[in-house]
């Protein structure tokens, strides 16, 4: 068998294996996997069972993802002899020709991967894998909480809620320092204000008011004594 | 082609690398040195998961440039590649020409934090940051440096808040996502931002790490075939080891952020429209007016320059400038072109801004 005919055979093989394989999933076991369960236990058979098939069909979508991606691979080695083929004299080293295939392969892949297919390929992938997640993630959901464990929504309710309390404190934080700002401004215009003006007349009773009750409360001895000095304390 | 001199090239290596390979397990068993981020910094301001160094001047605090500059680095990978090794270190060669340097560590956010969005980002925790730094440093006005995504986000900031912020430096920030040249954009665009929210609770570091693997990966494979070549080299060994370090030190986005950015700004390209909302408020990139430094790499795959040099149009300031440099994307952070000519370009432009 020539190497061309054993290249357009593989790569018929690659694509037809996985067609089939969607097909059997499709006409044969899917068929069984999406039959309507029965009994107090039915929510959770189907959720199993849809996430057993998001699984197939995630291990469907990564096979051709693979398949796509390794085409600029097989492209680049069957063009290659002809790259070199068509060398000027270029190519003198080893390093020379490896740095030509890596550089033919990279501008392969840029192409591939910035094509609207290239695109699609990766959407697809990552989609089926969130398809997959979810429907693994809801059907683990019964079981956790058979077991008295916080489910996803739970712990899910719980950071809404924390995220609510952040939130809330952010927002008195901020009005905290605006009171604080505006309580410090007050302070500062009530302090210049006491420094300019006079003490007003009832302040002043007060002083000597103050002054007197100082006066009574010392010794009887030191009384008489500023008595007699001639004290004219107050 | 010369198919003898090839073969013989090709015996040779194989040849000698069992010995290499010998020696290359030697040195990575030895305690080969790749710390990262060993710029001495003190951690002065934290909350939540956030963190915010100020790394220690190594000039005399009188005469360092005021006012100082603070990196916002982006929520994918961390800031750790600034600072990557001593003598190639970004931050490093900052604080060397006089700059007072703060960096917000965005940290790694949990599960609890899923409803974090940019409003809480931005509005909260950057603003807090940015009034802490002037509270203490009594500066009216702050230099903000944005990174990668960071810039966008410092754009933002800068748009809600013009009066803080004396200069706006951007590197490898990208604003326009209408472009055809940029392949991570390109799968962005076509992915349900809703669904991955809302499934995943977040985008986990190591789905970010595949994508940016799978953008490149002839490049990715090469790595490991130059690694093999170089493994007997101590010097380069280590740089590896510290890149590779940084390139799979992915926290996660929470879902909220992912949902937000991708979603409105990349998907609807909304911010280069002045279309884009957050916390109700309108983001008119044209209320910029302050000073713009806009750096690019010409061979940036993951924010080419058409995502990059757009922002000097939107702005409303007259003072732009906009700066494509003969680098990719990490490569204005690290390399000898960083050191030498990049880096030293910037802290000009913030000394005469």
């Amino acid at each position: 068998m020539s190497d061309q005919a054993f290249e357009e055979l593989f790569t018929q093989f690659t694509e037809q294996a996985s067609k089939q394989y969607a097909n059997f999933f499709e006409e044969i076991l899917g068929k069984y996997m999406r039959i309507p369960p029965l009994g107090i236990g039915r929510e959770t058979m189907g959720e199993s069972m849809a996430a057993a098939e998001a699984y197939q069909k995630l291990a469907l979508t990564v096979g051709e993802f693979i398949r796509h991606f390794s085409a600029p691979l097989t492209d680049t080695l069957a063009s290659f002899q002809e790259l070199t083929d068509q060398d000027s004299g270029q190519i003198d080293s080893a390093e020379a020709l490896y740095n030509m295939f890596m550089q033919k392969l990279d501008q392969k892949y840029d192409a591939y991967l910035r094509s609207k297919s290239g695109v699609h390929e990766v959407s697809a992938l990552i989609d089926q894998y969130l398809e997959f997640k979810q429907r693994l993630d809801n059907s683990m959901a019964p079981w956790m909480d058979f077991y008295n464990l916080p489910t996803k929504k739970d712990m899910q309710a719980v950071y809404r809620k924390l995220h609510q309390v952040r939130r809330k404190n952010r927002e008195l934080e901020k009005i905290v320092q605006v009171q604080q700002a505006a309580l410090q401004s007050l302070s500062e215009r009530l302090e210049t204000l006491e420094a300019g003006s006079p003490k007003p007349k009832t302040v002043r009773k007060k002083a000597a008011a103050t002054a007197r009750a100082k006066t009574s409360k010392r010794k009887p001895a030191a009384r008489k004594k500023a008595v007699s000095k001639g004290s004219r304390k107050v | 082609m010369n198919f003898d001199k090839i073969i013989k090239e090709i015996e040779k290596d194989l040849t000698e690398f069992p010995d290499k390979a010998r020696k290359g397990f030697d040195l990575l068993a030895s305690g080969i040195d790749y710390d990262v981020a060993t710029t001495p910094a003190d951690i002065v301001y934290t909350e939540d998961n956030l963190r915010l160094l100020h790394y220690k001047p190594v000039q005399d605090p009188e005469h360092l440039h005021r006012p100082p500059v603070l990196i916002v680095y982006a929520l994918i990978n961390r800031y750790i590649m600034l600072d990557l090794q001593p003598g190639r270190s970004f931050v490093q060669n900052l604080l060397n020409q006089g700059l007072d340097v703060y960096l917000l560590d965005w940290g790694r956010p949990t599960a609890s934090d899923m409803y974090l969005d940019l409003g809480d980002h931005l509005n909260g925790y950057l603003d807090n940051v940015v009034e802490w730094i002037r509270s203490k440093t009594q500066s009216d006005q702050i230099n903000l440096m944005g990174i990668c995504m960071g810039g966008t986000f410092s754009v933002i900031y800068t748009a809600l808040h013009p009066e803080k912020i004396k200069n706006l430096i951007t590197l490898a920030t990208p604003v326009e996502f209408d472009v055809d040249d940029a392949t991570l954009f390109l799968w962005a665009k076509q992915l349900d931002v809703d669904k991955i929210a809302t499934t995943l609770g977040k985008l986990p570091g190591d789905l970010a790490n595949i994508l940016y693997l799978l953008i490149v990966p002839v490049d990715t494979v090469n790595k490991y075939v130059n690694f093999l070549n170089g493994i007997d080299d101590p010097k380069f060994v280590s740089t590896f080891l510290r890149m590779e370090k940084w390139i799979f030190d992915s926290p996660d986005m929470t879902g909220a952020v992912f949902r937000q950015f991708i979603g409105a700004i990349v998907q609807k390209n909304l911010l280069i429209k002045n279309q884009f909302e957050l916390e109700g408020q309108l983001v008119d990139l044209r209320k910029i007016r302050c000073p713009l430094l806009n750096v690019y790499g010409k061979h940036d795959y993951l924010a080419p320059p058409g995502t990059s040099k757009p922002l000097a149009q939107a702005v409303g300031s007259k003072d732009t400038t906009t700066r494509g440099v003969d680098s990719g994307h990490v490569g204005i952070f690290v390399g000898s072109m960083s050191y030498k000519t990049i880096c030293p370009g910037i802290v000009e432009w913030i000394k005469t801004h």
